[in-house]
């Protein structure tokens, strides 16, 4: 008897899972599922990642970028989806008073979230602390470059500048005005643009003092005139802001959990510019995409991230908001390595024997043509990037200052890469073969791609051209680009640029100059090319300054030190309920300019 | 042995266990370059310039014994270093990541146990009949499914379909009510936390969160009480004691439930310690696809950063627990069978 | 000899572990004959990449050409799982090999000399084992990189020290037995002892355990290809074709279910594997363990 229940159980439980299962697709209902309209004033919106830090002098990723810029205020800022025209923001004006000193009037009657004033100290320190913060892998050298005509305040490890050099750029004048002096002339519009980026946000300079952050002074209350160094490259708890935060932005801090994984910001109701839509923004990392796409749906988050391939997963939600094509400011390339390492494991027989390549392969124009004539931009805008692409033709892109759509780009032609191929320094290669192992960074399907189908094409040029492709891990490709010899093994290898300020000099720099952050890796180096870089990059005529980008760009076509790949078209998934969004590249994050958005139903 | 004294001696077990421990995942990550030991903080192509700086900063192309030393000596010191995983310190992570672990494990464990136990109990009282098949294939089918597989099914149909039982631990209302000043947090544990408010609303939405975390750990582990359950019962059914029972004329329920099962108990009681061991160092793949982020998770990371100081600080973490599940187990066994002593041996 | 044939018969008897036989058999004859069930393409270099057809992320349906349908980038599900077979088996074979000669090795020393030695190696099971093994695993082939070598290096690592606790576990209760003292007053060299009389008979818990746990290899081995330290993509591995699955779990509104051929096929040919493993082992714990009554 007590057997047989169970096995009734049994019996009815699995009738009514059958049952159910039969019924389910009918209860999904018809196209157009409804997003319910749930928490109003609230903007929840669900991502991956997490947070670095909330200070932001040190923060360099775009998701602590964010939620920084919900928090402070910048001196300046971009007008609406423009990137080289701006709106007074805790500056009232901008004068350029010569070609080293630009001066900004600080606006009264702004306050801090505890009500201190903002003021022109508050500037200066901000900044300067920015300066002497300086940390390794952080964005400050971007006030180091123009003010300073350094990348940093070190040198082997060890401080090499006087404060004097950081107080002096930096000076409160006039009462109320902040001026910025340069050791040598800079061009105005990327010096703007980069005092509008998060890491130039204006901090409270008491709250930070009363804190234990530095106070402002070259001994900070001590009696040693280099106590400040203290907090030069500190480790990330020293300062109070990696966590805590005195703002005078739309939103305050309310809780940031980094375990569990979200942040959540209150209205500021006495800001400047009126009282923000939204009474909190929550952000919430969610690394699980059926997550996400769930919360989407249900209403209960009004923006995720959704990764290119799942895009069509919500074709069929009318209520969905998808906005596309829109041109974000980053750039995929290869990037030749002209001089490998001797001890590389990717070049084979390190001889042009068939079985390997030589250590400067790449150093013929003709190979690197070649290769770029090989590459199917078609077929992996189509296939990698779900068509969501354009391709792009040297570092200076599309929404850049100068950027010049007649630069002349490469396109798939088999015939003319075998003729470069076959009429290159080393012989005629399709005879004489090669091999070697292209790396991609492993779980970034588009990279993968981009390998095969260069290597699909190379081989139907000529069955000689064989070339391997194996994932790599990003630490692993750290420790084959960055060998103690300073020569990387890797033959090529792919990588993302995302603009730091949307000035050309941010890109044709790590692409082309032969101090730029990747030249040690690549071995290229052209004399006349980085001549023009350090003129165009200071260069003060808006006219000039243009000229010197056309030719840059025309000298990448040129020399082809890799191959540009594409910039991508970034798409964004709000509910219908959310209101006001508008696209600027230089934005970060996803939502854009929340302040100006709101929610409503409809 | 006098308990004590025991004790005593089994925790001082700690300072060689820990030691080894953490040598040896040094030694692991020693296995790496300082290049791939910085990837932990140059993260992104804008930041290669300043590999060197961070390699220098941490000391990271020191030999061996002169990390591992420089690491211990501030360990001595009470400071375990920072998070990179975690944002915060490595004890501040551990502390921070617990609850969320811990209630998975508080309610999975009994969950799994009374489960395990009552299954194991019917198939061995039925031993060979269908039910007996039954219940060890439905336990065996739960311990054969991928666990993501599983909640990640759970998730679509609960979820996404019926919209039950959402992911995370709370919803958005709950956790501003959580985290404002109204409510006094005790443990971090929302249930328990709830409960000593006197908030009902919360209770019921932290419940409703844990249900579909807590069975899928659950159904994975099930199957392995059952078994001990099972060939433990089976073991005990067969003793003379029962036998005697039987003859007597007892109700074939009491000698199974009251007189076999108790002395069937032992094993599995001894077992559950690992089990809630096992739980509280961490279910990485619930936790991470229930957004229901714990001290697995947080391991997750450390690993796969590389972030050597919160890895070495979760070794410290799991040989503590280790050691101390172990010193549970044994006096427990103690106290429940008596031919054990205390320091081995049968009577 | 005539242990071997009654536990045959056990075997057979019992309708649970006939079940276990037979899935276990047809997934090796899959694995052997993969080549012939699944041909590699012409052209196509590795066997073990997962031929595609075309880049395209959505999930095609079953069809001519796809007899199981194609996963998230195109990628064949049935040659997939045919092929997955094969890994299946290489990684849990290997893992095994290699993890219960280093207990046996260990665990026979521990076990049967005893003393300083006997401390020394459980001292150093015990560092293994204070650590999770998913932790450990994952930080191994995060280290190495991930790939199946990586794998089953990780996997081999995290699981020997169970096989050498058991190993020395029961190589403690054999070596107090009459034959092996006998054998000893005889004068038998301790390698002798141990290989002739002592392991034989500490081996069935052994046995029983690693049947058991060549399931759990796999599982393993996908649980590791779910968190992103798997086999390169596209290769042919039942925990990665899972994880290409992740993502399309829930169908578009008014077809929930419209992906569940890339969701349910690889995932039942991993449940399936397992279970027939589990079904096995657990036959032969009944039949071996000795406190269990014979009949």
């Amino acid at each position: 008897m007590s057997k047989r229940i169970p096995k009734m159980g049994w019996i009815i439980l699995a009738a009514l899972l059958c049952v159910s299962l039969a019924i389910l697709p009918a209860c999904g209902g018809g196209g157009g599922t409804p997003i319910p309209y749930k928490n109003d004033g609230a903007f929840v919106q669900e991502t991956i990642g997490g947070l670095n830090s909330l200070d932001p002098a040190w923060a360099y990723d775009t998701a602590s970028g964010e939620q920084i810029q919900y928090m402070y205020d910048t001196l300046l800022y971009y007008d609406g989806n423009h990137t080289d025209q701006f709106v007074p923001m805790l500056a009232t004006n901008w004068t350029v008073v010569n070609s080293t000193a630009i001066k900004f009037c600080i606006r009264d009657g702004v306050h801090f979230w505890n009500g201190d004033n903002v003021t022109a100290e508050d500037v200066e320190y901000s900044i300067e602390r920015a300066m002497v913060q300086n940390r390794a892998g952080g964005p400050t050298w971007m006030f180091y470059m123009p003010l300073l005509d350094r990348m940093g305040s070190r040198s082997g490890g060890v401080v090499v500048i006087n404060f004097s050099a950081i107080d002096n750029a930096v000076e409160v004048v006039d009462g109320n005005c902040v001026q910025f002096n340069f050791v040598r002339a800079f061009p105005e519009t990327p010096f703007l643009q980069i005092m509008s980026n998060t890491w130039a946000s204006i901090v409270d300079k008491d709250w930070c003092a009363a804190h234990g952050d530095w106070d402002g002074t070259a001994n900070n209350g001590t009696g040693n005139s280099t106590m400040w160094t203290y907090y030069n490259n500190p480790p990330k708890s020293r300062s109070p802001l990696y966590k805590g935060a005195m703002g005078n932005g739309p939103w305050e801090l309310d809780t940031w959990d980094a375990i569990a994984g979200y942040i959540r910001l209150t209205k500021n109701t006495g800001y400047w510019q009126g009282p923000a839509q939204f009474n909190t923004v929550t952000t919430k990392f969610v690394d699980e995409w059926t997550s996400r796409k769930s919360s989407l749906v249900h209403g209960d988050a009004d923006l995720v991230y959704v990764p290119r391939n799942y895009i069509d997963q919500l074709a069929s939600y009318t209520d969905l908001n998808a906005i596309k094509d829109l041109p974000e400011l980053t750039v995929d390339a290869f990037f030749f390595n002209q001089n490998i390492g001797n001890s590389s494991t990717y070049i084979g027989s390190k001889a042009l024997d068939g079985n390997g390549i030589p250590t400067n392969f790449f150093s013929d124009l003709n190979v690197r043509k070649g290769f770029n004539y090989a590459f199917d931009w078609d077929t992996y805008i189509s296939d990698a990037m779900q068509g969501e692409a354009t391709q792009v033709g040297s570092p200076v892109i599309d929404g850049l200052l100068y950027y010049n759509n007649a630069t002349p780009k490469y396109s798939l032609n088999l015939t003319l890469a075998k003729y470069y191929l076959e009429h290159s320094g080393w012989g005629n290669l399709s005879s004489i073969g090669f091999e070697f192992t292209l790396c991609y960074n492993t779980g970034n399907i588009p990279r993968k791609t981009a390998c095969e189908i260069l290597a699909e094409n190379l081989l139907a040029i000529s069955e000689n051209f064989i070339v391997n492709i194996q994932p790599i891990t990003w630490d692993t490709f750290l420790d084959k680009i960055f060998t103690i010899s300073g020569i990387s093994d890797l033959p090529m290898f792919q990588i993302g640029w995302q603009a730091d300020y949307p000035d050309p000099d941010n890109f044709v720099t790590p692409f082309q100059y032969s101090s730029g952050d990747f030249a040690a890796y690549t071995g290229y180096s052209n004399a006349t090319v980085d001549a023009l870089i350090d003129s165009a990059r200071l260069e003060t005529n808006p006219i000039t300054r243009q000229a010197d980008y056309y030719t840059l760009q025309q000298a990448y076509y040129n020399e082809a030190p890799g191959i540009m790949l594409v910039q991508p078209l970034g798409r964004r998934f709000f509910t219908k309920y959310i209101h006001g969004y508008y696209f600027n590249p230089v934005t970060p994050g996803m939502p854009g300019p929340l302040y100006d958005m709101y929610k409503s139903n409809p | 042995m006098e308990l004590r004294s025991y004790i005593i001696r089994r925790l001082l077990l700690l300072i060689p266990v820990l030691f080894g421990v953490t040598l040896f995942i040094f030694g692991i990550t020693m296995l790496f370059s300082p290049v791939q030991r910085a990837s932990l903080y140059i993260t992104d192509p804008k930041q290669l310039v300043d590999l060197p700086t961070i390699i220098q900063m941490y000391g990271l192309d020191k030999p061996f014994f002169v990390q591992y030393g420089t690491w211990l000596g501030q360990v001595l010191r009470g400071n375990l270093g920072w998070s990179e995983a975690g944002s915060m310190p490595v004890a501040d992570a551990i502390w921070h990541s617990l609850p969320a672990t811990l209630e998975l494990a508080i309610f999975a464990t009994p969950l799994i146990i009374f489960l395990g136990i009552f299954l194991g109990t019917k198939a061995a009282a039925n031993k060979d009949k269908p039910l007996d098949h039954g219940t060890r294939v439905m336990a065996i089918l739960g311990w054969s499914l991928p666990t993501f597989w599983l909640g990640l099914l759970l998730m679509m149909f609960f979820y996404g379909f019926l919209n039950w039982f959402p992911p995370g631990r709370l919803t958005d209302q709950m956790q501003i009510l959580v985290d404002s000043a109204a409510f006094i947090r005790y443990t971090h544990i929302n249930t328990i936390d709830a409960i000593l408010n006197l908030n009902g609303p919360v209770l019921l939405d932290a419940l409703r969160h844990l249900v579909l975390p807590v069975i899928t750990l659950s159904v994975t582990h099930v199957a392995f009480i059952m078994r001990l359950m099972r060939s433990s019962m089976l073991e005990s059914l067969g003793k003379g004691y029962v036998l005697t029972a039987r003859a007597k004329g007892l109700d074939e329920r009491v000698v199974v439930n009251r007189h076999a099962r108790r002395n069937a108990l032992i094993p599995v009681i001894t077992v559950s310690g690992y089990v809630f061991a096992g739980l509280a160092s961490g279910a990485v793949i619930t936790e991470t696809i229930f957004s229901y982020k714990g001290i697995g998770w947080w391991a997750w990371q450390a690993a796969v950063r590389l972030d050597i100081p919160s890895i070495l600080g979760f070794a410290l973490f799991s040989g503590v627990l280790f050691v101390f599940i172990n010193l549970v187990v044994d006096i427990l066994y103690t106290r429940v069978d008596p031919r054990v002593r205390l320091g081995g041996g049968l009577q | 000899m005539s242990d071997w044939r009654f536990t045959a018969r056990q075997l057979v008897k019992n309708p649970l572990s006939l079940i276990g036989l037979v899935i276990i058999v047809i997934f090796i004859i899959i694995a052997i004959f993969a080549p012939l069930i699944a041909p590699t393409p012409a052209g196509h270099l590795h066997p073990y990449m997962i031929p595609r057809d075309g880049y395209f992320a959505e999930p095609q349906p079953p069809s001519e050409k796809h007899i199981l349908g194609t996963t998230q980038g195109q990628y064949d599900i049935f040659y997939g799982v045919v092929w997955g077979t094969r890994t299946a088996f290489h990684v849990a074979l290997v893992v095994m090999s290699i993890t219960v000669l280093i207990g046996i090795v260990l665990g026979s020393l521990a076990g049967y000399f005893g003393g300083v030695l006997d401390e020394v190696i459980m001292r150093i099971t015990d560092i293994f084992l204070a650590f999770p093994a998913l932790i450990l695993a994952m930080a191994i082939v995060a280290g190495i990189g991930p790939s199946l070598k990586s794998i089953m290096i990780a996997l081999s690592v995290v699981w020997w020290p169970s096989y050498a606790r058991l190993i020395r576990g029961d190589i403690l209760q054999v070596r107090e037995e009459d034959y092996v003292e006998a054998s000893r007053g005889l004068g038998a060299s301790s390698p002798r002892v141990i290989i002739r009389h002592v392991l034989p008979n500490a081996i069935y818990p052994t046995l029983i355990m690693a049947s058991l746990d060549i399931g759990m290899v796999v599982l393993s081995a996908a649980g590791l290809s779910f968190l992103g330290l798997g086999t390169p993509e596209g290769y042919a591995d039942w925990g990665q074709m899972t994880e290409f699955a992740r993502n399309w779990m829930v169908g578009p509104p008014g077809d929930p279910f419209k992906y569940w051929y890339a969701v349910i096929t690889p995932g039942l040919f991993i449940l399936f594997f397992v279970l027939g493993w589990n079904l096995l082992g657990d036959a032969f714990r009944d039949i071996f363990d000795p406190r269990l009554a014979r009949r």
